[in-house]
């Protein structure tokens, strides 16, 4: 038990609150906890803040700073007066603007569309951009981004312009661009929509095989059954359950309270 | 030809450009010369010499029309006569773009803009242009999107799209790349990006 | 609009070229300081979005369609030069990859189109948005700025292509250029505004920051100095786009002065500088065509800015009421 103390956990978040310039909530006061290698999956309606909470762990915000620019990224408001400044801490290091730059390199984000992420002329190269900004040289950023492709099984590709892909092949190369930066964290956000079966039971077996830590958001509950032990079940903003999946997905009154639905696969099971 | 290195390819389309384009009027000589070379390298390119036509017959018109409003004014027409100096601007037109044709069929835009960077352009202006083939063909797709839901939709005859529909499209294209560059920008941060352009070659 | 290689005296293209590098480099130093690490993902979106924009055809007649062009558009979006480092990508690839526009007018295509069409627009957009105010300010600004800029850029491309002539050249050629600018012109204000009023009505706040002098400045008028360049540009801007479609006409003086001279017996018989044969020097009038070009051009200039100023009142009327400082929506969002 001691030993557990002295590592600290892989993702923490205490209270964090987050509201978007005009004026709508996002984010309520989260606690959350994540230990090292854990698969955890964050469901919810639309709207219940999964995104927006996602951002926060590589201290990037949405919609902060000039709209006309974008947003500029900031992180977590301070704390209000008599509660504890909230926050986000991956591996035992609080995420701030001085520390930004070391958290990017420990959590690897995940976006839904690859082709927000997939933004470099060939697939190598996009692979490549995360070392060669980590600092590697090109010799060795070159083939850190050849192991990874061969990793998620692409590495025929790798001198291809990314429109020629697929849709499934260009969200594979996201996961291998990610992949390179080496995190111990993994972020995703909803890694298997949009995927036709084939595609989307490849993601699951790569995700499946991954050894660091995950909290993948998602509406893909079947998925959530097979590879993720532990559920949190968010909704407007707050956690509102946080246990194993199989509890929690299971619970009929719970999730449609929240805008979800029993999979099919305990439905089933119900059945007389 | 097309493995050959895509800097050599550009200076030297710059060098026959600027030739065709310097070569004073009259010069049939000159110009005949360059267009043998021309001739030669559609040749060597195995570029299709129609469509090299084809796309040539495009502007024609246009410098036509432009040769034939400048060449009054230029010095050079009183001691050629009106017809040599349209025909000269005609011709080296015509060997200038075709120069520029046959560069696009030897070389890839993104070889061509390894070149540019490798000889000097600003990166960031490079690295813009990259960005910009890549996303070109993001934002066609949305527009082909866009337009076949507005076609589906709109009953006025045949495929004229009315003038507030096609804006309203373009404002739509213009708002969603808005947006996905604010993603792609926190995609790039999520990686290490700090605005040091990196390149693998 | 894009000039094609060996029309220009060479002369005039390596002074262009001169110019445009220079107003490129001044310009992506410009962008760069602003935007920092976010250039090339926003200044290479917005050069797609303008490439892309482009190709959209907007039909004007049996046969034909126009297109926009955008340099205003983008300099009311991301500020002046943002707007010309965006056409100067656009150009570029145009010049590469279709031959459309040479690769020794470039800068020419770039002084014309990038630095008139999107810093002078620019120029001419912010102080006719800050005098009306409000999202009608911005809707009518860029309009406006969108029609002069083309006829500015019609007139600074017969300036180019007439560099090694006579006076009368430059005015033979500008009467071409600005009538048939006129019609793109008028095009270029329509489609500018519609699309401009459809984001001022759909995510206005992209549009509210002013992205290079900070509406956000507290005392009104204590703007830095550069503000009152961008006024007296603006102004020049304007002014010069007027004469480019007024001035054939007033050509007309030498013209006729020349004729008389030439019939009395004092003045050189000189040739002429049409390339319709010239008429007998018997006829009473001058060179008929050339004078309905004349003519034509003033005024479609004339009737282009009032239908200009016509319909960007009118598009900007949805937005009466908007008040002189656009304030961000604080409440009722959602």
């Amino acid at each position: 038990m001691t030993s557990d103390m002295k590592v600290p956990p892989a993702v923490r978040l205490c209270g964090l609150e987050y509201r978007y310039p005009d004026g709508k909530e996002a984010l309520r006061g989260v606690d959350m906890e994540l230990r090292q290698g854990e698969c955890v999956a964050l469901v919810g309606p639309n709207g219940a803040g999964k995104s927006t909470l996602l951002l926060h762990l590589n201290g990037l915000l949405p919609g902060k700073g000039r709209p006309d620019l974008g947003h500029h990224h900031g992180l977590a408001l301070a704390g209000r007066n008599g509660r504890r400044p909230p926050g986000v801490w991956i591996d035992g290091i609080e995420v701030n603007h001085r520390t930004a730059a070391q958290v990017r390199r420990k959590v690897g984000l995940l976006f839904q569309d690859p082709d927000d992420q997939l933004f470099c002329t060939t697939v190598l190269e996009d692979v490549a951009f995360g070392p060669l900004n980590q600092g590697a040289s090109r010799d060795e950023a070159c083939q850190i981004a050849r192991e990874c492709l061969a990793r998620v099984d692409l590495q025929d590709l790798a001198d291809r312009p990314p429109h020629h892909l697929s849709f499934g092949e260009r969200k594979r190369v996201c996961l291998a661009g990610v992949l390179s930066c080496r995190p111990s964290v993994l972020v995703l956000d909803e890694p298997t929509a949009n995927l036709d079966p084939r595609g989307r039971r490849r993601f699951i077996h790569l995700i499946g095989t991954l050894p660091s830590t995950k909290l993948i958001a998602t509406h893909d509950l079947e998925m959530v059954l097979e590879i993720c032990p532990r559920t949190i079940l968010l909704d407007r903003g707050r956690v509102v359950a946080d246990g194993p999946s199989r509890d929690i997905l299971g619970n009929a009154e719970l999730v449609e309270g929240h805008g979800l639905e029993l999979p099919l696969s305990l439905t089933l099971r119900r059945e007389p | 030809m097309h493995r050959l290195d895509a800097r050599y390819k550009l200076l030297f389309t710059l060098a026959f450009v600027i030739a065709v384009v310097a070569t004073p009027i009259g010069q049939w000589r000159v110009l005949g010369s360059l267009g043998l070379l021309l001739a030669l390298l559609v040749g060597i390119s195995g570029a299709s010499v129609r469509s090299l036509v084809l796309r040539w017959a495009g502007f024609a018109l246009v410098i036509g029309f432009l040769a034939v409003m400048v060449a009054p004014g230029l010095p050079a027409r009183a001691s050629h006569g009106l017809v040599t100096v349209i025909l000269s601007i005609v011709v080296k037109n015509s060997l200038a773009f075709l120069m520029m044709l046959v560069l696009a069929t030897v070389s890839s835009w993104l070889d061509l803009l390894q070149a540019m960077r490798r000889l000097g352009v600003p990166r960031v202006l490079v690295a813009t242009l990259q960005f910009m083939e890549r996303y070109i063909h993001v934002l066609g797709e949305e527009l082909a999107r866009m337009s076949q839901a507005r076609r589906a939709r709109s009953f006025q005859g045949g495929s004229i799209l009315s003038w507030r529909l096609l804006t309203g499209m373009l404002g739509m294209l213009l708002l969603r790349s808005f947006e996905r560059a604010e993603r792609v920008h926190s995609a790039m941060l999520a990686r290490g990006w700090d605005g040091t352009i990196h390149n693998l070659d | 609009m894009h000039i094609p290689d060996a029309v220009l005296d060479p002369r005039v293209a390596a002074l262009t070229g001169v110019m445009g590098a220079a107003g490129l480099f001044y310009g992506l130093k410009s962008v760069e300081g602003r935007l920092k690490e976010r250039t090339t993902s926003l200044m290479g979106m917005m050069s797609a979005f303008i490439f892309a924009a482009q190709m959209v055809n907007f039909p004007v007649g049996p046969g034909v369609s126009g297109h926009l062009l955008g340099g205003v558009l983008v300099a009311v979006m991301l500020g002046p030069w943002a707007g010309a480092v965006v056409i100067a990508a656009v150009l570029i690839v145009q010049c590469f990859l279709f031959g459309d526009g040479g690769l020794t007018a470039l800068g020419a295509n770039f002084v014309n189109m990038g630095l008139i069409g999107s810093v002078v627009g620019y120029a001419i957009y912010a102080p006719i948005r800050r005098w009306i105010g409000g999202h009608r300010g911005i809707l009518i600004a860029a309009m406006i700025a969108a029609w002069f800029t083309v006829l500015l850029a019609a007139g600074a491309c017969a300036a180019e292509l007439s560099a090694a002539g006579s006076h009368r050249d430059f005015f033979r050629i500008l009467s071409w250029m600005a009538l048939v600018h006129a019609v793109i012109g008028l095009g270029e204000a329509i489609i500018t505004g519609l699309v401009v009023r459809f984001i001022l009505l759909t995510r206005p706040e992209l549009i509210e920051q002013d992205p290079t002098w900070g509406l956000e400045s507290p005392v009104p008028g204590s703007g830095p100095p550069r503000r009152w360049l961008a006024t007296i540009l603006g102004g020049l801007g304007v002014a010069l786009a007027v004469v480019v479609f007024l001035s054939p006409l007033a050509s007309e003086l030498p013209d006729g002065l020349e004729f008389v001279g030439q019939r009395i017996g004092f003045l050189a018989d000189e040739s002429p500088s049409s390339p319709i044969p010239a008429p007998m020097p018997d006829y009473q009038l001058p060179l008929p065509s050339l004078e309905h070009v004349k003519a034509a051009t003033a005024v479609a200039g004339l009737v282009g800015t009032l239908v200009v100023f016509a319909v960007s009142w009118g598009l900007a009327r949805v937005f009466s009421g908007a008040g002189h400082r656009s304030e961000r929506a604080s409440a009722d969002a959602a």
